[in-house]
Formats: C-alpha cells, structure tokens, sequence
C-alpha cells in the first residue's frame, strides 16, 4: 500500500481543507513533515490512523473532540479525512467523516479507475482490513515517543500473530479450512456410490475423527504458543521476586536474624553478669559496705571504748595473786588497811579482763579480715557492674539496629510479594495443565491421524472400483495435497521470518549498538529479548527498546518485500503500508536517530516521517537529504498577537521558515510545501 | 554472524528456484489461484467462493492427474 494524498477537513488543528500529497518516489521515499509542539503533528498520524481503523494513538488527547474549535464556532459540527491510496495497482478513495453531535463516524471506499470514482464499496471495514489488518497498522503508524512505539516488541502472542497477519496466514488458514470442507463433500460423494450404507458409515467416522482432530491440533498449536509466553512471564515474575527477595527482603531477613540472635545473646550474657553481680553483692557487698564502719570500731576500740583500760600493763589475775600472797612483788607486805594494800586493791578495779582481752583480739582479727576482703570484693563487684553496662550498651545498641531492619522489612510491601508468589503459583499451575494438554493433543492427534487413514483405506475397500469413485479419489488426494503443501509452506515461512529477523536486529545492533548485544527471539511469539556477552538478560531502556522495534519492523517489511519479488504465493497477500512515524526520534539519543533515518527508507517503500525542528539535526539532515522526496511545514497561525514569544523557525538546507504566526484572522494549522 | 548470512543466502536461492517452478506447478499454481479468490472473498469483494473454489479444483484436476500419470 502507498498513500498518494490525504485531504484533511475541519480535524483538530486543521481548519477547512488541507491537503498534502506524499512522495511516491521509490528512492526519494520519504516525506518529510516539519511542525513545533502542539501544531498538529499527532493530530496528523491520528488522522491518518483514524481514517482507515477509526482509532488513536494513546497519547492522542481528547479523542472525541475531533472537529476544529473554529468550524464549530461558525456552526460546523463534521470533520473528515480522505485518502488517496494505491493497493496492488489499483487506486481507492477512502472517505471517513465524523459528526460531532451524533459522536458517529462513516467510512466509505471507493475504487477509482483512471481517475474515475466507482461506487461506495459494500464492507468498507473488511476490504481495509484486507488491505492493512488493523492489528499490524500499530506496526506502520506510530508514535515514537509515546508509549506503543516501545511496546510493540513486547507484545507477546500478539507479535506472533500479528506476523502472520503481515504475511498474509489469515487468508491461506481460512483457505485450509474450506479445503477441509471440500474434502468433506468429496467422501460423501464418494460414500454414495456404495449402495449398502458401509461407506456412509466409514465417511461419517472420518468426519467426525477429523473435526476431533482439529480440534486437538488447535490445542496443541495453542498450547505450542502459550507455554513459552508463560514461561517468560513465569521468569520474569520470578526474577522480579528474586529481586526483592534477594536484594532486600532475604538480605534483611537475614540480618533480623542475626540481630535477634544477638540480642537474644546480649540478654543471656546480662543475665548472667547480673546475677553474678547479685551473688557478689550478697557474697561481698557486707563487707564493702562494713569496710568504713569496721574502720570506726576499729578506732572506737582502739582508742574510745577501751582507753583508760587497755592496754594496762597487768591483769586482774595477777593482781588477785598478789592479793591472795599478801606481799607486793617489791617486797612489801600487805596488811590491813595499809597504804600497799589499798595502792594493789585499787588496782584490780583496773586490772584486765582475759576474757575481754580475747573478745577484742577477736574483734581486731574480724575487722582486719572485713577490711581485706573489702578490698577484694570491690574489685570483683566493680568488674561485674563494668561488664553488666558494657552488655546493656551493647544489647541497647543491637536492639536498636534490630529496630531498623525491621521497620525496613515493614517498609516493603509485603502485598507485592504475595502478588507476585500468586502469579508465579497461578502461572506454574497454567504450565502444567498446558504441558498436559499439549501431551494429550499429541497422543490423540497421532491415534486419530492413524485412525483416519485406516478408515480412508476401508472407504476405498468399500466402494465401488468405477471410474467416477477413482476420480473422486484423486481429487480427494489433490486437495489433501494442496493442504498440506499450504501448512508445509507456512511452517517454512514462519522459520524462515524467524531466522531473517534476527539476521536483521542482530546486524543493526552490531553495527549500531554501542554494546556487546545478542538477541534471542522467542519461538512461539517471537518476543525480542536482549542478552549481553556473558548470557546475562539486558533490561532495554525505551530508547533501545523503540530502535529494536524499529528494527522489527523494517526486518518484517524487507522480508515481505523481498518474497513478494520472488513471487511466493502465500505471501502475495502479505501487506506493506507506508510506515508514519510521529516524532520517531524522541527517546534516541544522536547516534539511534541516524541508524533510524538511514535504516527504514532502505526496508520501506514509503516513509513519512513527522518531526519537531529540536529532534532533526544537520547531521539527520544531511544523512537523508537524498531520501526526501517531499518536504512540508506544519504552520501555526494564531489570531494572537506575538508579543514576546520567540518566533518558531526550522532551518532547511540553509533557508530558514517560519512555523507560526501571529495577529492571523483564524487560529489553525496550515501546510506548506518545502521547496525541494 | 557468516552463518546466518549463508543461510540467508540460501534461502534466497531456494525461493528464487521455487520461484521458477511456480507457475509450471499445478499444485503451486492451484494454491495461488484459491490463495487470490479466498483473499478477495474473506473481505467481501467476491460472492459465490465455494462455487468458484471447485471450479479452480476442477480446471486444475485434469493437469494434476497428467502429472500423476507422468511420474
């Protein structure tokens, strides 16, 4: 397909009629369209994209207010869209309107022949779908910065489907299927030639083994695509709870654990110094605390209670000796009453007593041992308090990291995790019931295969050997062959797609990528994944992400284009449309940007590239200047005046244009040719 | 990287010498007539598909049993 021209009436920004024509030129394929911000850009592929599938990009504002805010002023409540498009040489009209006040749209097709308009086309929607699959268009109409350009290549099955689609497998299984039917009919033609009913019964067996047959080959093929799209999401959600688990969860879980079991270790150890500490305080904390009062009474003896009376050079029973002998030690004798007796009488009052004596040594002794042992215990009892505060400081510190990690564990949603471990437990389980049904379609499909061509050799042995049943023998056998020759080509074109796509991305990151980059294209739906040069899974950024789908595509185009050229039947419906792209440099970087401007025109027939003057560099330019077969402006024109807004200007080839406006009679968008 | 391209390479040639034999196939040639019709009628363009499938069955019948007969 190539778009000639599109006539733009009254849709968003365009006021009245706009029209620009695309170029045609198989080397000049590209049509360049320059526009700010906000002058129509989007609403240009919108219209495009609206015209032929009545929807929008995702970034596409109000969708439903289509028509220009100046029609409606002056009453107009209908936009419209026409294309001039060329489809396998023939020329179409498509036409599609809107009205505002209804919400309704109406398309309607014409073919034209040599520039004369036939009539409106019944089924408009179905013949476009034939032109274009609407589900492939996302693939041809994009919006580089938004955000489907960087999940085409993440879509999953519908990668894979939408590939047989572009290469035209809808049209050639519907084919399979009618020729099922065909064959159908033949048995049953075949069937009525035997006059006894055997064949009837044997056809009817046929039929009947055949749809279970399909049936089960449906499954499996299903089963075929959906195991591996499992299994990926299977990993992913795996790698995103290994994420979590790994890097935070199991990391502070584990330091929880250690910490509670160094708590728990701190506290034992506490415990036991406390109650050491308590055992000496009880065993020495008397003699810490009589160290002071034994020194007292010490001094109290020595020189309080006792002085006066100790230490007496004599004790009292020396003196009763001395009284009993009635002589002095000096010699004097002791009489009554004399002067020696009552000197020695008076003595004995003062005379020591031995039992005193023997209290008092023992009272020293005590309390010279109490002041030893304070000493001692002092010494004990400080270690233990010093050891209790060291190991409350510690258990008072490790309680509070414990604290931390576990207000951290708290902090991750634990829903997420239990989200995740439902989807990794739901899609294991959606695993094994599609790898029981592939098991249980492959059993059955190979019993039923086995079982029809037995009843097809009975079908034969039952009817009659005329020359009528022989044919319709050989027509059953020449349609079954053109089936499998259709499934046998369409399995080798699919391999074949694989193969060259991953030819193609794995050239162009080569030759563009700044990374040691290998790619891996998933067998069953064709999703792109990145590995780096150890094997290791790449996370693509948006901007690797949209210049692998880019990428893609080209690969798809070139390989549509290329089969068309060596004549491939089941490829003849295969589409290529021309490939829009909305501000398709937006999330690369310089050294992308180039790779794309020179890459796509190569694989495209036709490129229309809409760009803002900050995303086309000199570089770019210079790049696809040879390329450009048309150029345009998108102009604001602005009923306002300019005041000090800096004017909008694009510099082309050295010539600078103005992109807006101001003091304008209408605020609109206008097209402008570039001269080339 | 070699690999691949020699590949390529082939399969490129294979379907270049397909290509050749195309039109002389009848089997080829019957799949690109019911390929063309089945097109045209799965999006309204032509009526009467299952008439016009037997017909292209038919017209290429005998071309398919001359070759059987042959080989």
């Amino acid at each position: 397909m190539k778009i000639e021209k599109i006539k733009i009436t009254n849709f968003r920004q365009y006021y009245g009629d706009n029209e620009l024509s695309f170029s045609l030129d198989e080397k000049r394929n590209i049509t360049l369209i320059h526009g700010e911000n906000g002058v129509g850009k989007t609403a240009l592929l919108n219209a495009i994209k609206w015209a032929f599938f009545e929807t929008m990009t995702s970034n596409f504002r109000s969708p439903k207010s289509l028509v220009n805010n100046t029609a409606k002023k002056n009453g107009i409540n209908v936009c419209s869209v026409e294309i001039l498009f060329q489809e396998e040489a023939i020329q179409y009209s498509l036409l599609r309107r809107y009205t505002e006040i209804s919400h309704k749209s109406e398309l309607r097709l014409f073919k034209i022949d040599a520039g004369v308009y036939g009539p409106a086309m019944d089924q408009p929607e179905l013949i476009i779908n034939s032109f274009l699959p609407k589900e492939m268009a996302e693939y041809f109409f994009f919006q580089g910065e938004g955000s489907n350009a960087v999940e085409v290549g993440n879509r999953g099955g519908n990668l894979a489907k939408s590939i047989r689609d572009v290469l035209g497998f809808k049209v050639a299984e519907e084919l399979i299927s009618d020729l099922e039917k065909m064959k159908k009919q033949i048995r049953q033609e075949i069937s009525k030639s035997d006059t006894s009913g055997e064949a009837e019964k044997i056809e009817k067996v046929i039929s009947s083994r055949e749809i279970q047959l399909n049936r089960y080959i449906e499954s499996k093929v299903t089963a075929e695509e959906i195991i591996p799209i499992k299994e990926r999401d299977l990993e992913d959600t795996e790698d995103k709870l290994s994420n979590i688990s790994n890097k935070n969860l199991s990391e502070l879980r584990g330091r929880e654990r250690a910490l509670e079991a160094k708590v728990k270790h701190c506290q034992d150890r506490l415990d036991n110094i406390l109650k050491d500490r308590y055992s000496n305080i009880g065993k020495y904390g008397w003699a810490i605390f009589g160290h002071k009062f034994a020194n007292r009474s010490l001094d109290f003896i020595d020189e309080a209670q006792l002085k006066g009376r100790l230490p007496e050079p004599y004790n009292q029973t020396f003196i009763q000796d001395i009284l009993e002998s009635k002589k002095c030690i000096c010699g004097n004798d002791l009489c009554s009453n004399n002067e020696a007796l009552q000197n020695i009488t008076s003595m004995l009052s003062k005379a020591a007593n031995p039992l005193l004596q023997a209290r008092l040594a023992g009272i020293r002794s005590q309390i010279q041992d109490v002041n030893t042992l304070s000493d001692l215990s002092l010494g004990i009892i400080s270690n233990s308090l010093s050891q209790s505060d060291d190991k409350e400081v510690e258990l008072q510190q490790t309680t509070l990291e414990l604290k931390e990690v576990q207000l951290q564990i708290e902090s991750i949603p634990e829903t997420e995790i239990q989200r995740l471990t439902k989807i990794k437990t739901n899609l294991k389980a959606d695993i094994k019931d599609q790898e029981q049904m592939l098991t249980k379609a492959s059993v059955h499909i190979e019993s039923l295969t086995k079982q029809i061509q037995s009843e097809n050799v009975k079908l034969r042995q039952v009817t009659p050997n005329t020359g009528v049943v022989n044919s319709l023998n050989h027509k059953l056998k020449f349609v079954s062959d053109i089936i499998s020759f259709i499934r046998s080509h369409l399995d080798k074109t699919e391999k074949n797609i694989r193969i060259h796509v991953l030819h193609e991305v794995n050239a162009t990151l080569e030759k563009f990528s700044r990374h040691d980059f290998n790619i891996k294209v998933n067998n069953a739906d064709f999703a792109i994944s990145l590995f780096d040069k150890d094997g290791n899974k790449v996370a693509q950024g948006d901007g690797l992400n949209l210049l692998l789908n880019l990428t893609i595509t080209a690969a798809l185009i070139s390989f549509v284009n290329k089969n068309r050229k060596v004549r491939d039947a089941i490829l003849s419906s295969a589409t290529v449309a021309p490939l829009v792209i909305d501000a398709p440099f937006g999330v690369l970087d310089n050294k992308y940007r180039n790779v794309v401007v020179e890459l796509l025109p190569q694989f495209a027939d036709q490129v229309i590239f809409l760009v803002s003057s900050s995303q086309w560099t000199g570089e770019m330019d210079g790049a696809a200047r040879g390329l450009i077969g048309k150029e345009y402006n998108l102009v604001l024109e602005e009923t306002a005046e300019q005041g000090v807004k800096p004017p909008d200007i694009v510099n082309i080839r050295g010539q600078e244009f103005i992109l807006s406006r101001y003091g304008c009679d209408i605020d609109r968008t206008v097209i402008e040719g570039v001269p080339l | 990287m070699s690999e691949l391209k020699d590949m390529i390479a082939e399969l490129g040639q294979i379907a270049e010498e397909e290509s050749l034999t195309w039109e002389n196939d009848t089997l080829k040639r019957t799949v690109t007539k019911l390929l063309t019709l089945e097109k045209k009628a799965t999006y309204g363009i032509v009526r009467g598909k299952n008439t016009l499938m037997s017909k292209i069955i038919d017209s290429e019948f005998n071309n398919y049993m001359d070759e059987l007969n042959e080989n």
